[in-house]
Parts: C-alpha cells; structure tokens; sequence
C-alpha cells in the first residue's frame, strides 16, 4: 500500500511538474472505477455518480498548477470525490428540498471518518491471491455460491458432496480470506 | 458479533471488487479527453482573442487619441470661417486662439477652424480692430485684398481696407505691428500711435504719427473726425447707415469737420454738416426694383 501510494504520487507530481497527460491517464484508470464505487455511497444513480467523478478528475487536471497537496493523491482524491458528492447533493437539495437530504446528513455525520478506497488492481490483485491459498475444492465451492449465486445444495450436487461439507467449504473459505485479506478490511482487528 | 460484521465488510469489499468491474473506463476516459481538450481549445481561443485585443487597444488608443485628432486637424484646417458685418453694425468675434476682433460696418473676416499652421493668417476685407493674444511662436497676420500682410506676435492695431479705396491704413494701439506688401521687400515697423498708410498702387508706405482714439473709435460705436475731409465722411456715412452718397461739385471734397458722432440719425449728422458749411442735401425714397428687391436711399449733398 504504502510503495503504491508513492508511485501514484510520483505520477501526480509528473502530472503537476511535466504536463504529462500519459500519467494523468493512468492515475485516471487506476482510480476511476474504484471512485465511481465510492460516490455511489452518496449518490445511487451510477450515471450521476459516474459524473460526478469525471468531473473532480476533470477539475485536478485543470487547476493541477494551483493544487497544494498535503496528503497522499489517494486521500486528496478521496476528499475531492466526497466534496463532489456534498455539492452535487446540496444543490439537489435546493431543487428538491426534500428528498435526498438524509443522504447528506449522512455525509454530515462522519466528515472527518477515513475512508478507505481500493483500486481495482489491488483488489484484484488480493483477492486473487487469497484464492489461491483456498485449497481447490474450497475454492470452487466459493466461486460457485458467490458468483454464479448457486445454492449450497445444488453446489453439493454438482461437487458430490453433502450439504453440510459445502457449508463447512464455505465457512472455510471465508475464515482463510478474512485472515488474508486483513489489511483490507476495517473490522479486522477485533478478530484477535 | 464480532464475527457477522466481519463477514459483512469481507462481503462488501468483495462488493465493492465486482462493482468496480463493471466501471467501463476506457468509454469515460474518453469522453473525458475530449472534455479536456475541447476546454484547452477554449482557453487557447481566449489567450488568442486577449493577446490580439492586448495588440489592438493600445493601437486603438493611439489612433482615437493620438492619430485622429492630427488626421482630423489637417482636415479641419481647410475648413475656414467667414465673419461679416451688415452696414452700420460692429461685430465682435473671438478667434480660435482667444484674440478678439471689432469688424467694422460691411467688413468680413476669414479665418481657419483651427490655427495648425506656423503662423496664425487671417484674411481681411474692409476695417477690423485686432486684439491680438500674445504668442511668440506664432505671428499673427493679417492679410488684405490689396496683398498687404500685418504682422504681429500680441498686440493691439486696427486695419483700415476697404476693398473701395486704394490706400488703406494700420494704426497701432499696443506693442509693434509690421506691414508690408507681399510681392515687395520694403517693410515698415510701428511704433505705438503711428500709423502706417499704404497706397496699394504704387506699394508705398508712408508712416505717420496718428490719434489712436479717432482711428478706434467705431468700435465704441462713435463716429470720430479730426479736420476729415468730406469725402471721406461721406463714405463712412454711408457705411454705418447703409446709403449710398453722392458729393455734386468738386468744392464739396476740401470741406473738413471735426466732429463727434455717437448715437445720431442720418438726418441729424446732414443737418449739422449743413449748419457748418455752405451745403444742401437731398435723400431721396427707396425705389421698388422689378426682383422685388429695394435700392438703398441715396443722399445728394450739394454745394450751395
């Protein structure tokens, strides 16, 4: 985490010091789709979402002379992609006074909470990685349940296997992921 | 407990992981480029237009308020102006330099909009009193139709040059005036109460001590003789009443009077010249002409 925080803060300062519109592009398609995620914390609709997240990278390209950060470019992105959200909401607000407005109290209440956002690369990357250390008839009883959305018993059928040995698979899987992927999820140091 | 909430964000950051990759990137990057490069193009066209105006204004400037004004000017000094004076009226103008001119009864006055030239030339028919607003770096001059120049810088002379007579006269009330005649070289210099008579025949110029007050007088609108002969105070009679005058006999002409005129009528000034000397005089009626138009009155004045 740390080492990728520096590279793509290396790559802003060559957005900010060169121009370089290259590194603008990849900061964009390493955070774009881990961004549009995020808004749509705030905002539901993706398309306005998605907008709204054009439009901060569109603004940090523009005024990318004048931008003092203090934070790493994750965090500031972070920051400008909430700020979007409250601006777009508070306007919405205006127009339509009542809808929407618990969402922005929502935003309200926990300002200054870090978030945290992770690329899609990263998550990839992880996750991926945690699967592997799944033994084989774990992981295919995982991937089975969680993306093809198969039931346990039909799972079981199709593995030849009881029932209860797919809920102990998967029981299994979730255990060794949660172990894995630690650094990823908030709640985890409870688990000691 | 401890182990629900686990599995809930374990779950949502797998979530999180599928929704990401439903983002389609690559189509939003695009739209995004063009957003870039369409507000780049923008801001280039503005920096072109604002770089242009930058070049323009100034040049504007200096055309409104440098060039024009000179453009203008050379136009506006072919542009001249043209005073004149009915009969028995004294008109007073100011030039465009401040001087101030009296023009006598039947004179006229030419001069330019503007003074742009090195010299500041004024075109004189008839008699005109000339206060002249002092400035070294530009004469002032006077010029008659009998191609004589006044010249001064700031001063004070009245220029006698009725288009009728063949002399005329400079009398000079204040600092120093020069007259010659054009084509000639000879030029004289007055001296405060001189004055300068020029026969535009023969181009002399012949200077004279001279009473500044009868000279100057119609401008206050008196009527000043000093031992004038009376063909002379005919013709100025018949400048400030607008009537033509006719001397029969030519004794008439070595009559001199010595009178002062202010705010007498025709009739009144005949008398007087009548009781001062052996004369009679007539006036007759205006007459109809076929254009609808009127002769002016004639006076006979007659020996007795």
């Amino acid at each position: 985490m740390k080492e990728r925080d520096a590279a793509f803060d290396h790559l802003f300062r060559k957005v900010v010091f060169q121009d370089d519109e290259q590194a603008f592009k990849e900061l964009f398609f390493e955070f774009y789709p881990a961004m549009c995620v995020f808004a749509m914390r705030y905002i539901i609709q993706e398309e306005i979402a998605r907008d709204v997240v054009q439009d901060v990278f569109f603004k940090i390209w523009k005024n990318r002379k004048n931008m003092d950060i203090t934070t790493s470019f994750r965090n500031f992105l972070i920051t400008s992609v909430r700020n979007g959200c409250t601006d777009y909401l508070r306007k919405k607000e205006v127009e339509n006074r009542y809808m929407e407005e618990s969402m922005l109290s929502a935003i309200h209440s926990s300002p200054e909470e870090p978030e945290e956002v992770f690329t899609l690369k990263e998550l990839e990357t992880t996750i991926d990685e945690a699967l592997a250390k799944l033994p084989p008839n774990v992981r295919e009883a995982f991937e089975m349940n969680r993306y093809k959305g198969m039931t346990y018993v039909t799972i079981a059928d199709k593995m030849k296997v009881s029932p209860k040995t797919i809920e102990a698979y998967i029981s299994k899987a979730l255990k060794i992921l949660r172990i894995e992927l630690r650094d990823y999820l908030p709640f985890l140091l409870l688990f000691l | 407990m401890i182990e629900k909430e686990n599995t809930d964000s374990l779950n949502s950051l797998l979530e999180d992981y599928e929704k990401q990759k439903t983002i389609d990137a690559a189509a939003d990057w695009e739209q995004l480029r063009k957003r870039i490069t369409f507000d780049r193009n923008r801001r280039l066209f503005f920096n072109y237009l604002r770089n242009t105006a930058a070049i323009l204004f100034p040049l504007f400037l200096v055309y409104q308020y440098a060039l024009y004004p000179i453009l203008n000017e050379s136009r506006s000094t072919k542009e001249t102006i043209m005073v004149t004076s009915a009969p028995g009226m004294v008109t007073k103008t100011i030039l465009p330099d401040g001087s101030e001119v009296w023009l006598n009864a039947l004179s006229s006055l030419t001069y330019p909009h503007r003074f742009t030239e090195k010299d500041r030339t004024v075109q004189l028919s008839g008699e005109a009193y000339f206060k002249v607003v002092s400035d070294k770096k530009h004469r002032f001059n006077v010029e008659t139709p009998q191609k004589m120049v006044v010249s001064a810088y700031g001063t004070e002379f009245n220029v006698n040059a009725y288009a009728s007579d063949n002399h005329y006269e400079v009398t000079l009330a204040k600092g120093n005036v020069e007259v010659y005649a054009k084509e000639s070289p000879k030029q004289e210099i007055l001296n405060v109460g001189e004055k300068a008579v020029i026969n535009s025949l023969t181009g002399n110029i012949s200077v004279s001590p001279a009473d500044t007050y009868v000279e100057t007088a119609w401008k206050d609108g008196k009527m000043v003789f000093r031992r004038e002969k009376l063909d002379k105070i005919a013709e100025k009679l018949s400048r400030k009443f607008g009537v033509n005058i006719r001397l029969e006999g030519d004794r008439l002409k070595e009559y001199a009077y010595t009178a002062t005129f202010t705010d007498e009528t025709l009739e009144d000034i005949l008398d007087l010249l009548k009781r001062s000397a052996p004369i009679t005089y007539s006036i007759s009626k205006q007459k109809q002409l076929n254009n609808e138009t009127f002769t002016r009155r004639e006076v006979i004045i007659k020996s007795q």
